[in-house]
């Protein structure tokens, strides 16, 4: 168990700084896969080797000089740099938890957190977007250590508010970037679907990779109302009274019709499509990039 | 249907807008949430909407239904027992129904009916409401007839007790009637007021109701053993008549029994049955005051081997024992009257009766419900006369009424018979039949006969004739009619004559114009027609219901043991009964070929008895044809047959000796030798004799409901006793249980209640008065509406 259980929302949910969080998840996930397939990934160095001019003295390993009285660089597989941005939802339907520990915001927050804390280890550059009816705040990507911080600091202050205009959302942030990226976008894509992907689909022809981690609350998932709810649309504000009992077959049916229709039509655009809810581990999504990664690499 | 608060179902209908008002004013409010899928569920907003306003609508009236059912339970309905069955379908009619409207209405707010199913439903709860209304509106109907409601309202009752002597059995120190009559003196104190109670007994009484409560219990305790009880299902056909006359609407009707078969014997009445199911299911309740295991010695009646005996005769008293219960041995007792001609007298109140003389005693085994025969021989010098004796076990048992059995007999002198042959006609087979030549030594024969041809008959006087007891006529040649009309004389004044007809009554194989001449017909009673031949496959062949007659008596024994078969009859006279022949004869034995082989015909005070076949035959014979071989070999039936007749001519009457309970005893009464009137002491001790008068030549006594003997004394130069017995017939005592299905029969299955305790007569009154509880129903009901009302608001509101 011992550092898988940062694994679970509900522990992490007991970690206050962002930063830790990102730590801990990551530590979880990695510890994890030294049992696994992915042993000797390119996340981790796999090996030292001399110094020699020209290297970065960044990578200069100073546990190993502490140990040898020499130099030693860490040497990693994998030598290609990924740039990667996270792209946060932050409508107020980002906000929503019925009786969960994370919301769907801070559950994609901490997911985000680890996945910066994640590429900056392996000198990936990382940056951040956040939009809502339009792009609200970017960090331009960058791999050092500096850029973790301002990515952390940045997730820490935001917060889920207003209406989302995702498709114009996504055609702004497809403008911005020049560079190919793999672009991580987190939300609950509760917007129009055909505006959605035909936004995601010109984001993917500008030579974009795509992660479209799909963020749902475990409520919203499994429907767990019983008997009679006035139920209302924090984003519309509409109302409407609901015999639970009644509803709930139709409604995770439907939720489910709706999860399918985006995983085939992300297939059909050649991104990928993650389906999240907030009970369920981060390792998952962790590993998504890593394999998407993998493949790029 | 009977309310027992109608009240309270005004007040529950006035209830009902409760749930209602809450329906409308108190709808509870709904828990907010915020849910950014809202659109998922908008989309499918009309069907669920419609489908939660049924369920609302559901909920709604399954309270309404819920306040109902309080209602309906608290106004206390109930209906008739015999209905319960019809209610209870009605009610599953009425649910099926529901089940069926609530599936049509949830298609149709779905907005996705399945139109054939939905027809093939639809049709289907138009006929169960079709249905339902119509077997409704039929049970109101029916019930309004059936009297219930007021527990306390006046009712009309029949109270029939058995009182035929099966209910003296003792059961717990008490008779059965004792029982029966304490539960109904109980019955009588439980009616309400006002009511009417007739109380009957298988008496053949004619049913009334009595004036009053006081009344009937008076009649109740007055009730004795009817040694001569009419069955149950007459007696309670004639109280259901009477009970139908009253004007009370609730009837009801107890019957107090053992439950014996012999009780409930008789024609399976229809119209009993449709009485019966007249009344409410349930209103006549049959109280069982017997029970089936019995334990019982009983004396069957008694056989005597004759009914008159000569002064040195013998006789012979045999009976069956039976036993109900486990194997025992018990004593029996033969006791015989000294005549007294002092006695029977009236002596402080109660009557005096003759000293028994002659007592034998025997001891017999009978195995478990067993039956053992019992035989005493009786042999003494006795004066001419009546005799009175009783055959008794020895000690006491739960039945004392057929543990003795009474008879009487009678004593007469020797008869002198006259025997009149034709030519060359044997008298042997007779005279020897009659008068064995050993008895004659020993003065113990019953005849003395003297034998005579026809032509000195012809020829003597008939002053004479009056010396003989009987005349035998064997193979008689064609007569005179002055000797047909003294025959007939002969026997108006008294005299028996017997007629074995063979040869010599034919001329040239045709009835001889003699046999056929109005005298000859008016003494015989009938008319000769041919002579029937056949070869050796016809003889004497009595049937059951011939075994009746007194001829039989010495037959009935040894009936099945007789092989009658053996002595073929080839020749016999045909003969018929026409209108011409004026009084008519009767056949009391055929042939196998069913032609009457023995007639008997009543003229005047005597009997004139033909047998179609002589006895005189010779054993072979050259000339003819021999008629019959009734006396070739060992012949028992021959022997057998002439005695009885011998003895049936000069006592046909000692039949009326020993009778059944109920029946008239007769006797002829030729004041001459008799006295015109006689005192008659019965067998109850404390009763004082009646007078009985002669009529027309006979004495006719009808009180005979009491075992035991009946005595006549009557003066003519000095006292005359004569008198007869009277038994139980066995049925009256036989305590076999009735099988349930021959209840049934009489008053028609599922219409009557049996109890045996107070507890369930006053669980059945309160049944039937105030019908079948529907409250233990309800409540169930209640209780499964309220789980689903509570189930259905849970989703809802939780």
């Amino acid at each position: 168990m011992s550092v898988e259980k940062y694994l679970k929302p509900e522990v992490i949910n007991q970690i206050k700084r962002l930063d830790l969080r990102a730590q801990f998840v990551v530590r979880g996930f990695l510890h994890g896969l030294h049992a696994s397939p992915f042993h000797g990934f390119s996340v981790e160095f796999s090996e030292h080797r001399k110094y020699s001019p020209g290297d970065n003295p960044n990578d200069i390993d100073w546990n190993v000089f502490a140990k040898t009285d020499k130099y030693y660089i860490r040497k990693y597989e994998s030598e290609t740099n990924l740039t990667g941005f996270l792209v946060m939802d932050l409508s107020e339907s980002m906000g929503f938890t019925f009786e969960q520990t994370l919301n769907k915001f801070d559950y994609a927050v901490c997911l985000a957190a680890a996945l910066a804390y994640l590429m900056v280890s392996q000198q990936d550059p990382v940056g951040l977007i956040t939009f809502n009816d339009k792009v609200r705040e970017s960090l331009p990507p960058r791999s050092n250590r500096k850029q973790l911080g301002n990515v952390m600091s940045l997730l820490s202050k935001i917060k889920p508010a207003g209406q989302t205009d995702f498709a114009y959302s996504v055609g702004q942030i497809a403008a911005m970037l020049k560079n190919r990226s793999l672009v991580m976008i987190f939300s609950d894509l509760l917007s129009d679907e055909e505006e959605m992907f035909s936004a995601l689909y010109r984001l993917r022809h500008g030579g974009h990779d795509i992660i479209l981690f799909h963020i749902l609350d475990e409520a919203e998932v499994s429907f767990p109302f019983n008997g009679m709810y006035e139920m209302r649309d924090p984003e519309t504000d509409q109302e409407m009274k609901v015999d639970a009992d009644g509803f709930r077959s139709s409604y995770v049916q439907r939720i489910k019709d709706f999860r399918d229709s985006l995983s085939q039509q992300s297939h059909a655009g050649g991104f990928d499509y993650v389906a999240l809810d907030t009970s369920m581990q981060f390792d998952k999504a962790l590993m998504e990039y890593l394999l998407s990664r993998r493949a790029r690499g | 249907m009977a309310w027992t608060n109608f009240m309270i179902l005004g007040l529950g209908g006035a209830l009902l807008a409760v749930p209602v008002m809450l329906h409308f004013l108190m709808q509870p409010k709904p828990k907010r949430v915020d849910l950014p899928t809202l659109r998922f569920l908008q989309e499918r907003q009309h069907s669920t909407r419609s489908r939660m306003r049924l369920r609302h609508l559901m909920l709604l009236l399954l309270r309404c239904f819920l306040v109902a059912l309080v209602a309906l339970a608290l106004a206390g309905p109930a209906v008739a027992s015999r209905d319960f069955g019809n209610w209870f379908t009605l009610g599953g009619i009425g649910l099926v129904g529901l089940v069926v409207a609530g599936w049509l209405a949830a298609t149709f707010v779905s907005g996705r009916p399945n139109v054939t199913l939905s027809s093939i439903l639809g049709a289907a709860l138009i006929g169960l409401i079709g249905y339902g209304g119509w077997s409704a509106w039929n049970l109101i109907g029916s019930e309004s007839s059936s009297g219930l409601g007021d527990i306390q309202a006046p009712v009309a009752a029949v109270v029939l007790i058995d009182n035929s002597p099966r209910m003296s059995y003792r059961q717990n120190n008490k008779t059965r009637l004792e029982q029966a009559q304490e539960v109904a003196s109980w019955l009588v104190n439980q009616f309400p007021d006002n009511s009417r109670v007739c109380v009957l007994a298988t008496d053949n009484d004619e049913p009334f109701f009595s004036v009053d409560p006081a009344a009937a219990a008076r009649r109740i305790g007055k009730l004795r053993i009817n040694h001569v009880a009419t069955g149950i299902p007459e007696t309670l056909a004639e109280g259901m008549r009477l009970l139908e006359q009253a004007e009370q609407t609730r009837k009801e009707v107890y019957v107090l029994t053992d439950l014996t078969a012999a009780s409930w014997q008789g024609k399976s009445s229809r119209s009993l049955q449709q009485r019966v199911s007249r009344l409410s299911t349930g209103n006549v309740i049959v109280v069982d005051v017997g029970n089936a295991d019995t334990e019982n010695f009983a004396l069957m009646p008694v056989e005597l081997s004759a009914v008159e005996i000569t002064e040195t005769g013998g006789l012979v008293v045999s009976t069956d024992v039976s036993r109900s219960g486990s194997a025992a041995q018990r004593t029996i007792n033969l006791s015989i009257e000294q005549p007294d001609y002092a006695r029977p007298v009236i002596r402080d109140g109660r009557a005096v009766y003759s000293d028994k003389f002659w007592k034998q005693q025997t001891t017999v085994d009978v195995r478990e419900n067993g039956v053992a025969s019992v035989e005493l021989r009786f042999q003494q010098n006795l004066q001419p006369g009546t005799y009175h004796g009783q055959l008794e076990l020895v000690g006491s048992d739960s039945l004392a009424l057929d543990d003795v059995r009474h008879f009487s007999f009678q004593v007469s002198q020797q008869w002198r018979g006259l025997v009149i042959s034709g030519p060359e006609v044997s008298t042997t087979n007779l005279v020897s039949t009659i008068a064995p030549t050993r008895s004659v030594e020993l003065g113990t024969a019953r005849y003395d006969c003297e034998e005579i041809t026809l032509q000195q008959f012809e020829t003597r006087s008939s002053e004479t004739d009056a010396d003989y007891a009987a005349i035998f006529l064997l193979d008689p040649p064609p007569m005179t009619d002055a000797t047909w009309q003294r025959l007939i004389e002969y026997a108006n004044a008294g005299g028996g004559v017997a007629m074995f007809l063979g040869d010599n009554g034919s001329s040239d194989g045709k009835v001889h114009p003699s046999f056929q001449s109005d005298l000859a017909r008016q003494a015989m009673g009938f008319s000769l027609t041919r002579v029937w031949r056949s070869s050796d496959d016809v003889f004497l062949s009595p049937r059951e219901n011939d075994m009746a007659h007194p001829l039989f008596r010495s037959f009935r024994q040894i009936d099945a043991g007789i092989p009658w078969n053996r002595f073929p009859v080839r020749r016999h006279w045909g003969s018929e009964v026409s209108q011409a022949d004026g009084a008519k004869a009767s056949v009391v034995l055929r042939y196998s070929n069913r032609e009457a082989a023995v007639w008997e015909h009543r003229v005047g005070s005597g009997r004139f008895l033909t047998m179609t076949t002589p006895v005189s035959e010779p054993a072979w014979s050259e000339e003819r044809t021999i008629w019959n071989d009734l006396f070739l070999g060992k012949p028992l039936p021959a022997w057998l047959l002439v005695r009885a007749i011998a003895q049936h001519i000069v006592a046909g009457d000692a039949d009326s000796l020993n009778i059944r309970v109920g029946e008239m005893a007769s006797f002829e009464n030729d004041l001459r030798t008799w006295p015109e009137s006689y005192q008659v002491f019965t067998p109850a001790e404390d009763q004082a004799p009646a007078m009985v008068h002669a009529i027309d030549g006979s004495i006719r006594y009808r009180f005979t409901e009491l075992p035991g003997h009946y005595r006549l004394k009557g003066q003519l130069d000095g006292p005359v006793l004569r008198g007869f017995s009277t038994s139980l017939d066995p049925s009256a005592t036989d305590l076999t249980r009735l099988e349930p299905d021959i209840l049934d029969q009489f008053l028609g299955a599922g219409s009557y209640q049996v109890v045996t305790k107070k507890e369930e007569i006053k669980r059945q009154q309160g049944t039937n008065r105030r019908g079948k509880e529907l409250y233990p129903l309800l409540m169930l009901m209640l209780l499964i509406a309220m789980s689903v009302e509570n189930l259905i608001s849970n989703q809802f509101y939780r």
